[in-house]
């Protein structure tokens, strides 16, 4: 109890500091595209771009359509995209923001509330991508795809606790950050992203061990086939309730220590 | 309104373990290595209490590394101490590195709204105290141009301006000042004494014992991470007279520390020695003697409180030694005798 009273007044005064988060990760993206003719269209342009070339690379590994596929890519790689830059800057979070917490007293959480604004600045560009994608899709869209809302809502969510447990603890060991690279190219083939799990028997297995796949498959699947995958939902809530109790743990044990470690 | 450290001590733990013989003796400069089972720790303070009220401004002194930044930054609320604590009236505001923030590529105007938005002021706060900030850094149309268009002494105007505008009552700073031109140093020290008009507190950390001196009405002195003496300004005297005798040699350092003033010593040395040992400021004054043939002749640039001249061998009887600012009398003197 002696330790949660601090963990719930960093956050709240977190949040209270809106105007400078968001400000921050404002700052982030300009300074990442200033004096480029594109901007900021760079992020769609470069995805467009990659999805393209996956398209004629994959499609013709897969049974289904061109039309089928080139959405299953689209959305997937979208999701996939957010997922990776969001748990990679997560491990980046405090080690970026060294200055900022051994100069002021600014709480914690808002350099973490910088890293999931940002991405989720970058992550709406994508959405239109892949919203715009769905026009090709083979199935009508329903309203079971209204399902993909309160997915991305957990999305949300799940960055929050991945940056209060990922954060710290990369700043305190090194190497995590670099695990934490190389596994996400690993997981990044064993995800039903570039591969459909029907036309595989034994990757269908793989993609059913595998939780990213249930990240994806709740926003994908109402949005594509109008179906809401109740059990990748109950694991993805599950995930959730164990991720924000850790997170939690994580970030109340570390506060004290972290400025010694970044 | 008030300020107050309860009996504070702070560990730095080591990623290894500290070598036998460097924790071996009283090492003079840093904290304390101790170890506790497994792991090494750096003692940076070590029980250090003291209270602060409405208008007192404490200066801090010390070597390097005994604890003058760990402190500010455990005042500002940026280590949390392993035991003890800090207790203040309202937010206690961290000068530490006054470019914190900084965005090479965002305009001036830019920059100073993220700096006020890191102190925790609204949108529009900062868009009310723009215009005077504006008129304060004197940097015009360039407020509108990127920082990386800016010379190094411009950027310290926007982030002074920036940096005090946007400070609490309280306040912390460490080695603060020391660039800008000329203009702008008297500009600074003007916005400092409207800070002490001000009912405010204010804790300094600095190496420059004059500026110290001008401005504090409290000082400690930092040993260590512990608190060798607490008091009024004569510490900061204090403090100055041990390290400048700390370069000398080991008989000249008893001698200096046993009298005020300037005058000669021969016991107990290789050679005859001028030495001094002065009170109050010292900032300015040179060594220079007054001969009969050549007039006024400069020895020594600048001294420090403490310090020893060997004698040349032109020196004769008669001849003055003084040591004062140029084109002003004397604060100390001594004429040679024929020995």
């Amino acid at each position: 109890m002696r330790t949660s009273a601090p963990l719930l007044r960093d956050w709240s005064r977190s949040f209270a500091l809106h105007g400078l988060w968001v400000n921050l990760a404002l700052e982030d993206l300009r300074d990442r595209y200033r004096r480029t003719v594109l901007g900021l269209s760079w992020i769609v342009v470069s995805f467009a771009l990659f999805v393209g070339v996956k398209m004629f690379v994959f499609g013709p590994l897969n049974a289904a359509s061109v039309s089928e596929f080139g959405v299953f890519v689209t959305l997937g790689f979208g999701l996939w995209t957010y997922i990776n830059a969001m748990v990679t800057d997560a491990c980046t979070a405090y080690m970026h923001s060294r200055a900022w917490i051994l100069g002021t007293a600014t709480p914690y959480p808002v350099y973490l509330l910088q890293v999931i604004a940002r991405n989720w600045m970058i992550f709406a560009m994508i959405l239109l991508v892949m919203a715009a994608s769905l026009y090709w899709n083979p199935q009508p869209l329903t309203m079971k795809a209204l399902w993909a809302i309160p997915a991305l809502v957990v999305y949300l969510l799940s960055s929050v606790w991945i940056c209060a447990i990922l954060a710290p603890l990369c700043a305190r060991w090194r190497d995590l950050y670099q695990t934490v690279q190389t596994g996400l190219r690993l997981v990044f083939f064993a995800t039903p992203i570039l591969w459909m799990p029907r036309n595989f028997n034994r990757l269908a297995l793989i993609a059913e061990l595998n939780p990213f796949s249930h990240f994806i498959a709740i926003v994908r699947d109402p949005l594509m086939y109008g179906r809401v995958p109740v059990d990748s939902w109950m694991l993805v809530l599950a995930i959730n309730a164990a991720g924000l109790v850790v997170g939690a743990v994580v970030y109340a044990t570390t506060r004290r220590r972290l400025p010694h470690w970044v | 309104m008030h300020l107050s450290a309860d009996h504070i001590t702070l560990d730095f733990p080591l990623a290894q373990a500290a070598h036998s013989r460097a924790s071996a003796g009283a090492a003079p400069l840093g904290g304390r290595l101790h170890g506790q089972g497994r792991s090494t720790f750096v003692r940076a303070l070590d029980d250090v209490s003291f209270h602060l009220e409405i208008g007192d401004r404490l200066a801090l002194v010390g070597h390097n590394g005994s604890g003058k930044s760990t402190l500010l930054r455990v005042l500002a609320g940026i280590y949390h101490p392993d035991r003890g604590h800090v207790s203040s009236s309202s937010h206690v505001s961290g000068i530490f590195n006054m470019s914190l923030g900084f965005r090479q590529e965002a305009t001036g105007y830019r920059n100073l709204v993220i700096k006020g938005l890191m102190a925790g002021r609204s949108r529009a706060e900062i868009e009310a105290a723009l215009p005077e900030i504006a008129e304060f850094t004197g940097l015009g149309p360039y407020l509108d141009m990127p920082l990386h268009t800016y010379s190094q002494g411009m950027a310290m105007r926007l982030a002074f301006a920036a940096t005090t505008a946007f400070s609490n009552d309280i306040l912390v700073m460490d080695e603060w000042i020391g660039a800008g031109d000329a203009g702008f140093q008297e500009k600074i020290i003007a916005r400092m004494n409207d800070f002490l008009h001000a009912s405010t507190i204010v804790v300094v950390a600095s190496h420059s014992a004059s500026l110290l001196r001008r401005l504090a009405n409290k000082a400690i002195w930092l040993e260590q991470g512990q608190v060798r003496r607490m008091g009024g300004p004569e510490v900061i005297d204090e403090y100055e007279a041990a390290i400048s005798v700390v370069e000398l040699a080991p008989p000249l350092r008893a001698q200096v520390d046993a009298r005020r003033g300037l005058w000669v010593a021969r016991e107990g040395l290789d050679a005859p020695h001028l030495l001094w040992n002065l009170p109050g400021n010292v900032e300015g004054l040179q060594l220079r003697v007054h001969t009969s043939g050549q007039g006024l002749t400069v020895v020594r640039a600048a001294v420090a409180r403490c310090g020893a001249w060997p004698l040349a061998p032109w020196v004769q009887a008669g001849m003055r030694f003084e040591i004062a600012r140029p084109n002003e009398e004397p604060v100390a003197a001594y004429v040679a005798d024929a020995a």
